[in-house]
């Protein structure tokens, strides 16, 4: 009963906290330094409620860190110095420069302050951010370069083609930004993951924007397309203190018996998780499954269990995170018909957290094969949290070891076959990390058909 | 020896290391103390009598829950029936609904996110045992030990600290206000899929219901930093249960036939 039995509700409820660990990794939390001032810059500001929201963001850092030698005497003396400044400030983006100065000090991935702003979409304010081009892009030496193209986008549509170089975006040199980039570089942010989180941005913009970009192709012609952006497909969503983004899958099959799923977050698992389920379920998909993360930002990290089960045939865990005085297991809840076919995960430098949690556990255990680019290990556990002054404050609370007892973070996911994207690769396949996980696992012989 | 001189016994050791003053002080708070019986039976008394639980068969609850540091909002229905049939279901809206349910013979829980899965060792064992409902007013019953340890501020309020080990030797500790009898917190270590894991709980708002008085809200505080809360709004006991309440589900019978 729930006042005499004392166990009775929390017991009940007690994984649903458990698995709603945000891991997922926000450009606004890791970047905000960089971002232009917003609308939100212009009332003035309420002093002490920036001194509470500083003072939220030290204690709770204090407060459920897992390293003590990272919220000792250093923290305290960081809260010393940096407290005063916020009284100097004159605008919500210097509060948030102090902030993350404060955070920064860490040196690890999912600290980070949230502009508000970044929920305007979910309050029917509009985003800014809500179309794109259908461009990816990742780095490639001093400069950037055209990964791949969605197809029926305003690029697709305007011929531009995966291999491709840009050299500018708008009036921005590609050198040049590349050059700012490098300087941004924090903690075990990397400059790869960076250029691409970046690349995504610059080529998204609010309905009716256009955007200008000049290329290079692998012949030496230069291209300039004008694009007029696209609203990005998937479905807007968004859970909790999450920041809002679209959320969107692709289903398919391949080559007759090849399942096919990408999915850009580990969010909306109400629609992500049986559109998976039934991917990996079909027995169509008799010769393999392909699991796509590139660019996959994480998310719920207890999806990651539930993805990562149905291939499970014993309950090892996926990793485990050590938080301050205890840990937890990554369950997996081994199916009594696991799902037996080859199975690779396809990830690059923009494949961030969960999707790390995910890949890394899956190639510990023996059940997936990782083709691509090293993942952006950014990889610890975290939650979002509202400060008084309306920002959001990403926090991690755990430190996380891959089943191997490896460390994702910083580290990253290292692809079995490594698959470097140069432009005379992607001129010759369109996708060339596709193609070699594809044919592995036609090389493959089916292990016990368990659909 | 009585319950009393029980607690005492187990305390000297303690005594023996402490300082003159303290140990003096320490030993007249200890002899003050009452045994953990008699405190459970103080709960029991102040929430009801003995003879209200028990003639209380089964209970249905519909509440709200919410994990105000992550800004998620859900609700919940339960519905237990003593000694080990209990039904609760949870919706957190965009993350879909978690279910969790026992039939007396297979504990399981089904959810979006991690799927249908069967319940086993401790685990089950934990859930059947929230509709053990004379573990109340019969704790002896279920308790391999019971012990008054002392005495502690809960938020402001003098409470007497029980510590209760249960039979697979976890001892949880409970905090009985010394003023109003009633539970005010409680510190456990449950066992899930994920690891055994600490928790603590903190229990207000009592009211009565049919003659029981009973917390409608429970803030869980977790390891991860997370705390969630459980607001009831409404509690019945004795209700009717339809036919069919405990059934498996599709998913869980699936499960159970293809092991």
């Amino acid at each position: 009963m729930l006042g005499g039995d004392n166990n009775l509700i929390r017991v009940k409820l007690f994984l649903i906290g458990a698995v709603l660990l945000a891991s997922l990794s926000d450009l606004s939390a890791q970047t905000s330094t960089s971002d232009p001032p917003r609308v939100a810059d212009t009332p003035a500001l309420d002093t002490e409620l920036q001194l509470q929201s500083f003072d939220e963001v030290w204690q709770r850092i204090r407060d459920t860190h897992w390293d003590p030698q990272q919220v000792g005497a250093a923290w305290e003396q960081a809260r010393q110095e940096l407290r005063p400044k916020i009284e100097q400030t004159s605008s919500i983006k210097e509060v948030r420069l102090v902030l993350n100065d404060l955070i920064n000090r860490l040196g690890q991935s999912h600290f980070g302050i949230i502009p508000q702003d970044t929920y305007g979409i979910m309050e029917g304010k509009g985003g800014p951010k809500d179309h794109d081009a259908g461009i990816r892009i990742r780095s490639y030496q001093d400069s950037l370069l055209v990964a791949q193209i969605r197809p029926g986008s305003p690029a697709a549509e305007a011929g531009i083609r995966p291999g491709w170089r840009i050299e500018k975006i708008g009036d921005l040199d590609s050198r040049e930004l590349s050059k700012q980039l490098q300087k941004l570089v924090h903690g075990p942010m990397r400059y790869e993951t960076l250029v691409g989180l970046v690349g995504e941005r610059l080529t998204a913009g609010g309905k009716g924007d256009s955007i200008s970009i000049d290329f290079l192709d692998q012949q030496g012609q230069s291209h300039r397309a004008e694009l007029v952006l696209q609203r990005s497909p998937g479905k807007f969503t968004s859970f909790g203190n999450l920041p809002p983004m679209r959320v969107h899958q692709i289903a398919r099959t391949l080559d007759g018996q090849i399942g096919y799923f990408w999915f850009n977050a580990f969010l909306d698992p109400v629609q992500v998780m049986p559109a998976y389920n039934r991917t990996v379920r079909n027995p169509e998909h008799s010769q393999g499954l392909i699991i796509d993360l590139r660019g996959n930002r994480g998310g719920i990290a207890g999806m990651t269990m539930g993805m990562a089960s149905q291939f499970a045939t014993e309950s090892s865990p996926l990793g485990v995170m050590t938080m301050k005085g205890s840990q937890m297991k990554f369950a997996l809840n081994a199916r009594p018909k696991p799902v037996r076919v080859p199975v690779a995960i396809l990830v690059d430098e923009c494949s961030i957290s969960s999707a790390e949690i995910f890949a890394g556990g899956m190639q510990d255990l023996g059940l997936a094969r990782i083709f691509g680019n090293r993942t952006a290990g950014l990889a610890l556990p975290s939650v979002v949290t509202k400060l008084p002054n309306g920002d959001r404050f990403q926090y991690a609370i755990a430190d996380y070891h891959s089943a191997s007892g490896k460390s994702l973070e910083a580290n990253g996911v290292m692809p079995d076959e490594p698959i470097a994207l140069t432009p005379k690769l992607l001129e010759s396949q369109n996708d060339p990390v596709l193609e070699r996980a594809i044919q592995w696992i036609q090389q493959q012989t089916p292990q016990t058909e368990a659909k | 020896m009585n319950k009393r001189l029980k607690t005492l016994a187990w305390l000297c050791p303690l005594l023996l290391i402490s300082p003159g003053l303290a140990a003096t002080s320490s030993a007249q708070e200890a002899a003050d103390l009452p045994s953990a019986e008699e405190v459970l039976s103080a709960y029991v008394k102040a929430t009801g009598g003995v003879e209200k639980y028990k003639n209380l068969k089964n209970m249905s609850a519909t509440g709200k829950i919410s994990i105000p540091q992550a800004g998620i909002k859900g609700s919940l229905e339960m519905l237990q029936v003593a000694p080990n049939k209990v039904q609760v279901k949870t919706d957190l809206g965009g993350l879909g609904t978690i279910r969790q349910g026992s039939d007396g013979e297979t504990a399981w829980e089904l959810s979006v996110i991690t799927g249908p899965r069967i319940l086993k060792g401790e685990e089950a064992k934990q859930l059947m045992q929230e509709a053990n409902l004379k573990k109340t007013y019969e704790p002896q019953s279920y308790y391999k030990e019971m012990k008054c340890v002392g005495t502690e501020d809960v938020d402001g309020e003098a409470c007497y600290k029980l510590e209760l080990t249960k039979p697979n030797g976890v001892v949880q500790t409970d905090y009985y206000s010394i003023q109003s009898k009633l539970q005010v917190k409680s510190m456990n270590e449950v066992v899930t899929n994920m690891g055994e894991m600490k928790i603590a709980v903190k229990l207000g708002d009592y009211r009565e219901t049919d003659g029981i008085k009973m917390p409608f809200k429970m803030e869980q505080s977790l390891p991860n930093g997370m705390s969630q809360i459980v607001q009831m709004d409404d509690i019945r006991i004795n209700v009717e249960v339809p036919e069919g309440s405990f059934d498996l589900p599709q998913e869980i019978k699936e499960q159970i036939d293809q092991n």
